[in-house]
């Protein structure tokens, strides 16, 4: 299988035509049995690959990543393509406008192939809460992808697209990688502009990328990072280039590891394949460091209070009046309930009601503003540790991927999948997750953390480990790849 | 620590969410767990240190002059 850089060098020296390559991504897709897209967009996106070989007949200069086919999550906007965020109350909803990373990607001449499922509003950790079906898993079709980019996840697993992007809120890039086997980032909050991603937190929310190798999720990131004076929650942070490090040793370098990261409710296989790892980095001449990081079991609580919160106002705006879908009539508070009660998951209700239940006088106290000195109180202890160790070495998640299913009915077991993930997010700190094995035939994640702004030094580390095993080259059963 | 059927009943009504009975009931169910779960979260000592109340600056100052 070609990397990026490979691809689209044959492109570029017309060993193959975009068209050609879109042509089978396009077949793929049509014969997908994974629910992993809710709009395809075939006709567009051949299109835009004939652009794209137009350009490079004529000669004319193109993009890094001239006709990459990649997939978008459905919560990112696409002019004039439907953009559902996974929910029914969107079902017909044509944005007047591109995200700022839509906008970016094909800048590069990446070409977009379609919207992929995800739980609705990016609220899950299965897939399962879209209202289009959840996606399944390429390894194991009884199993959940994990969410909330599970279409996007499944989609990069099974060759069905090059790379995708997918949105982290608390985990909903890296916790669907682990249990799909393949490279997920999300970026320091600020790194990539959220213009076009529909709101859910926006203290939290952040757009990362998917692909099968740490250069090609580098290769994403670096078209997709950077200040837009559309989000004023973007930073003017300067991107550094995020291939030049990745040929770099990691001699010396200090990764810390947390007892806390380690304990009840970790899968014994998960925890040795992820330890075998660890091993595996201290042999490329790093150095291993006990740290700890006491406040991991606030963060969870933590988030499950800022989440609801911002989302019952967030979720505010799907009226049945500004966008998509409406029901009742007979006057307007009957619009707006019937509409919102008949249109929104159950995931949104129950986070909705929430969030109202957490911000009512007399909770306010208790649990908010709790939730905000928890947040303070786990930021300083990430701090503490990156005062001594480089990066943190972690499992992404403490099982493998669950049976479709099996946790629909207990969301609070559901809200436990993103134990390991969702501390980073309340941190605003980047992570990646990238494949370290198979227990039971199915991929484990290893998740590598890092202080703010350390995107460059996590892709490194991810870079080593990765190229120090065999795991990138593990296909699902049954998946070829058509490029 | 379930929360009673009245008590969902307001809430979804301040959120202007129409339910059924069964999604009442489910729900004062699962609200109680979680609001059980994060229960914990009263146990944190100390006080906001930082003139920040959110830990992570959300945004950078103002006061820039945008590019167009």
């Amino acid at each position: 299988m070609l990397g990026i850089q490979q691809l689209t060098e044959k492109i570029k020296a017309r060993e193959l035509s975009a068209v050609e390559v879109v042509e089978k991504f396009n077949k793929t897709i049509a014969a997908s049995k994974l629910n992993s897209f809710i709009t395809p967009t075939p006709q567009q996106a051949l299109a835009q690959a004939r652009q794209i070989d137009e350009a490079i007949t004529k000669g004319e200069k193109v993009g890094s990543l001239a006709g990459v086919p990649v997939a978008i999550k459905d919560v990112i906007v696409t002019k004039g393509i439907r953009s559902t965020g996974g929910s029914k109350i969107l079902d017909n909803y044509l944005p007047p406008y591109d995200a700022t990373v839509v906008e970016r990607l094909k800048q590069a001449g990446a070409i977009i192939v379609g919207k992929t499922n995800c739980d609705e509003f990016a609220m899950g950790s299965s897939g399962e809460n879209s209202g289009y079906g959840p996606s399944n898993n390429p390894w194991d079709k009884t199993k959940v992808t994990g969410g909330s980019s599970s279409g996007s996840t499944a989609a990069v697993a099974a060759v069905e697209c090059v790379a995708a992007l997918g949105s982290e809120t608390g985990g909903s890039v890296r916790q669907p990688a682990s249990f799909c086997g393949v490279v997920g980032l999300k970026p320091t909050y600020g790194r990539v502009s959220r213009h076009g991603l529909m709101a859910m937190t926006s203290s939290l929310d952040q757009v990362g990328p998917l692909a099968r190798t740490v250069t090609d999720t580098a290769r994403i990131l670096q078209v997709i990072a950077g200040q837009d004076e559309r989000d004023a929650t973007s930073s003017r942070q300067s991107v550094p280039d995020y291939l030049a490090n990745l040929p770099k040793d990691i001699k010396g370098m200090r990764i810390g590891v947390a007892a806390e990261f380690f304990a009840d409710g970790l899968q014994a296989e998960v925890k040795e394949l992820v330890e075998k790892a660890i091993a595996k980095i201290k042999s490329l001449a790093a150095t291993i460091v006990e740290v700890s990081l006491p406040s991991l079991e606030y963060a969870l609580a933590a988030y499950y209070v800022i989440c609801p919160s911002e989302v019952s106002a967030n979720l505010a705006r799907y009226d049945g009046i500004r966008y998509g879908g409406r029901a009742g009539v007979e006057s307007l508070a009957d619009l707006y309930t019937k509409t919102r009660g008949q249109l929104l998951g159950a995931e949104a209700k129950r986070r909705i009601m929430l969030g109202t239940y957490v911000l009512s006088a007399g909770y306010y106290e208790a649990y908010y503003r709790q939730a905000l000195l928890a947040r303070q109180v786990i930021k300083k202890d990430f701090d503490k540790i990156f005062n001594k160790v480089d990066i943190l070495a972690t499992p992404t998640t403490p099982t493998t991927a669950f049976a479709l299913g099996s946790k629909l009915a207990d969301p609070l077991s559901m809200y436990l999948a993103d134990v390991y993930t969702v501390p980073v997010n309340i941190a605003g700190l980047p992570a990646i997750s990238l494949p370290c094995g198979l227990a039971g035939g199915l991929p484990v994640g290893l998740q590598l953390i890092g202080p703010a702004w350390s995107e460059d030094k996590l892709l490194q580390v991810a870079y080593q480990y990765e190229q120090s095993e065999r795991w990138r080259e593990q296909l699902p059963p049954g998946v070829k790849s058509v490029y | 620590m379930a929360l009673t059927t009245k008590e969902v009943e307001h809430l979804a009504k301040l959120a202007r969410l129409e339910l059924t009975p069964a999604e009442v009931e489910q729900y004062a169910a699962q609200l109680g767990e979680v609001l059980a779960y994060v229960a914990k979260l009263q146990t944190i000592k100390g006080q906001a240190e930082s003139s920040n109340p959110e830990g992570v600056n959300l945004r950078e100052r103002f006061g820039r002059t945008l590019k167009n």
